[in-house]
C-alpha cells in the first residue's frame, strides 16, 4: 500500500491497491487519485476562499452520497477544486495501523507530482498520467513508457490538507455552533463569578466601613469582647436594679426595718431589723417569687440578707 | 495534521466551565459567610454603640447625673459630687428619707453603672448615701 519516498521525513503514496507497509515515525501522505475528485474551473473570482463556497454545488452532480471536505488552489487563470470524504481516507489509515499523530502532512497527488514527474509507473498494474493537466491513475498498460518509482529528496508541497476527523458524525458548523455555546457559557460563568466575587469584596468592604463609621476596633474579635464587656456591665445593672427594687418594695411588718443596703463587689447586703428567723417567712417568699437566690444569717432580731449578682 | 482535535478543545472547555461552577459554588459560599459576618458585624455594631452610648459617655453622665443633683427636690440633701480618674462619687451624710426615694429611684431608672452603693438609715426618718457610678 505504502511506497517509500524520501528519507527525512517518510512521504508515502496512499493507495489501497498497494501492499500494506507499516510506519512507526511521522509520516507525509500523497493522497492518490483514488482518494479525491478533482477539477479544473474557471470562475470571474479571485479568492480561493469565495470559489471554495461555490464547491459543493459545483460537485453536488457528480459526487455518490457522503460528507465531503472541499479544498481549492489557484492556479495561473484556472482554480483546481478538491473533494474527499475525510472519514474513507481516516478509516483506510486507522485500519492499516496509521496513528494520526503521526502524520505530519497530507497533499493530493494532484499536487505532488509535477507534469514533468509523469507518466509514472506506481506498480505494475497503475500507472499516474497527467491529462489535460489532472493527474489520474490508468492502468500500466497504457502506458508502456513511464517512469519507474523512485525516492527523490523532494520538498513536500505547502498546498496540504488537514483531515477532520469527527466532519462525518457532526458538521463544522455544528461544531463551532457547541464550541461557541461551549464558550458562551464559560464566559457567562466567568462573569458570574466575577461578580459574585465583587459583591464579596464590596460586602467585606462594607465591613469595614461599618466598624470605621461606629468608632469600632478593627477586628470582629476585638469587637466581639467589646460587646460581650458592655452586655456583661448591662446584664449586671439590670439585674442590680432588679433586685435593688425588690428588696424596696418587701413588703415588711410594723416592727420590721431595713437599717442599711450596700453593694460592692457584685454584692449586696441588706439589713433588715426585727426579723426574726420565725418571721423571714414573708420575706423568703416574696424573693422566691422574683427568682432571687439569696443567703441569710439572723443576730438577735437582725436579718442580715446576701444577695450575689 | 498537528491540528488540535476538538474534542480536546471541547473537553478543555467543558472541564474550565467544571472548574469555574465548582469556583462559583465556593464564591456564593464565600459571599454568604461575608453576608453573615456583615449582618452579625451590624448587630454588633448597633449593640456597642447603643451599650456605650449609655454607659460610657462620660459627658452624658455628668451633665445628666448634675441635672439630677441640681433638681429642687434635692436642695436641702447636701449632696456631695466627687469625680475621681473614670469614676463619681455620690454622697450625703444625712439626707431625707423623701429625698433619698427621690434619687434613687431617677439613678435606678436612668443608664448608670452604678457599681458600690450604701445607705444607711440614721433614723426614722434620715439616711446617710455613698453611691459610686463608673464613668
Amino acid at each position: 500500500m505504502f511506497t517509500k519516498y524520501s528519507k527525512k521525513i517518510e512521504t508515502l503514496f496512499l493507495e489501497p491497491s498497494l501492499e500494506f507497509k507499516s510506519v512507526e515515525q511521522n509520516v507525509n501522505i500523497i493522497l492518490s487519485p483514488s482518494f479525491y475528485w478533482v477539477k479544473k474551473i474557471s470562475l470571474p473570482l479571485k479568492r480561493e476562499r469565495d470559489v471554495k463556497k461555490l464547491l459543493p454545488s459545483i460537485f453536488e452532480e457528480i459526487l455518490p452520497n457522503g460528507n465531503y471536505s472541499y479544498t481549492v488552489y489557484k492556479k495561473e487563470d484556472y482554480f483546481l477544486a478538491f473533494a474527499y470524504e475525510d472519514r474513507v481516507i481516516l478509516e483506510f489509515l486507522a485500519a492499516r495501523g496509521v496513528s494520526m499523530p503521526h502524520i505530519a502532512n497530507i497533499c493530493f497527488a494532484q499536487i505532488f507530482f509535477s507534469e514533468a514527474d509523469l507518466p509514472l509507473r506506481i506498480s505494475k498494474e497503475r500507472t499516474l498520467v497527467m491529462q489535460d493537466g489532472i493527474v489520474l491513475m490508468v492502468p500500466s498498460s497504457w502506458q508502456m513508457s513511464a517512469k519507474e518509482f523512485c525516492l527523490d529528496d523532494r520538498v513536500f508541497p505547502k498546498q496540504t490538507i488537514v483531515l477532520e476527523k469527527f466532519n462525518h458524525i457532526v458538521d463544522k458548523k455544528n461544531i463551532y455552533q457547541i464550541g461557541s455555546l461551549l464558550v458562551f457559557v464559560a464566559l457567562l460563568f466567568g462573569t458570574e463569578l466575577f461578580m459574585l466575587q465583587q459583591n464579596r469584596d464590596d460586602v467585606l468592604s462594607a465591613k469595614e466601613n461599618l466598624f470605621a463609621t461606629h468608632n469600632l476596633k478593627s477586628t470582629m474579635m476585638q469587637n466581639e469582647s467589646m460587646a460581650k464587656r458592655y452586655s456583661a456591665l448591662h446584664e449586671e445593672q439590670m439585674k442590680f436594679r432588679g433586685i435593688i427594687a425588690a428588696i424596696i418594695n418587701l413588703q415588711l411588718g410594723q416592727n420590721e426595718k431595713i437599717d442599711s443596703i450596700s453593694y460592692q463587689n457584685r454584692s449586696i447586703r441588706v439589713l433588715l431589723n426585727g426579723v426574726k428567723e420565725s418571721d423571714f417567712k414573708h420575706i423568703a417568699e416574696a424573693l422566691r417569687a422574683k427568682n432571687i437566690g439569696y443567703k441569710v444569717n439572723f443576730k438577735d432580731t437582725m436579718a442580715i440578707l446576701e444577695v450575689q449578682l | 495534521m498537528n491540528r488540535i482535535n476538538p474534542l480536546y478543545i471541547a473537553f478543555f472547555l467543558i472541564v474550565f466551565i467544571g472548574v469555574l461552577g465548582v469556583k462559583i459554588g465556593q464564591a456564593k459560599e464565600s459571599l454568604h459567610e461575608a453576608k453573615s459576618e456583615f449582618q452579625k458585624a451590624s448587630e454588633i455594631s448597633y449593640e456597642i454603640s447603643k451599650l456605650r452610648d449609655i454607659y460610657d459617655s462620660k459627658d452624658k453622665t455628668v451633665g445628666a447625673l448634675n441635672a439630677i443633683l441640681k433638681h429642687s427636690s434635692l436642695k436641702s440633701a447636701s449632696l456631695e459630687q466627687k469625680i475621681v480618674a473614670k469614676k463619681i462619687y455620690i454622697s450625703s451624710k444625712s439626707m431625707r428619707k423623701s429625698d433619698l426615694d427621690f434619687l434613687i429611684s431617677k439613678l435606678l431608672n436612668g443608664s448608670y453603672a452604678i457599681t458600690a452603693l450604701e445607705i444607711q438609715a440614721i433614723n426614722q426618718e434620715e439616711a446617710s448615701l455613698k453611691m459610686e457610678i463608673a464613668l
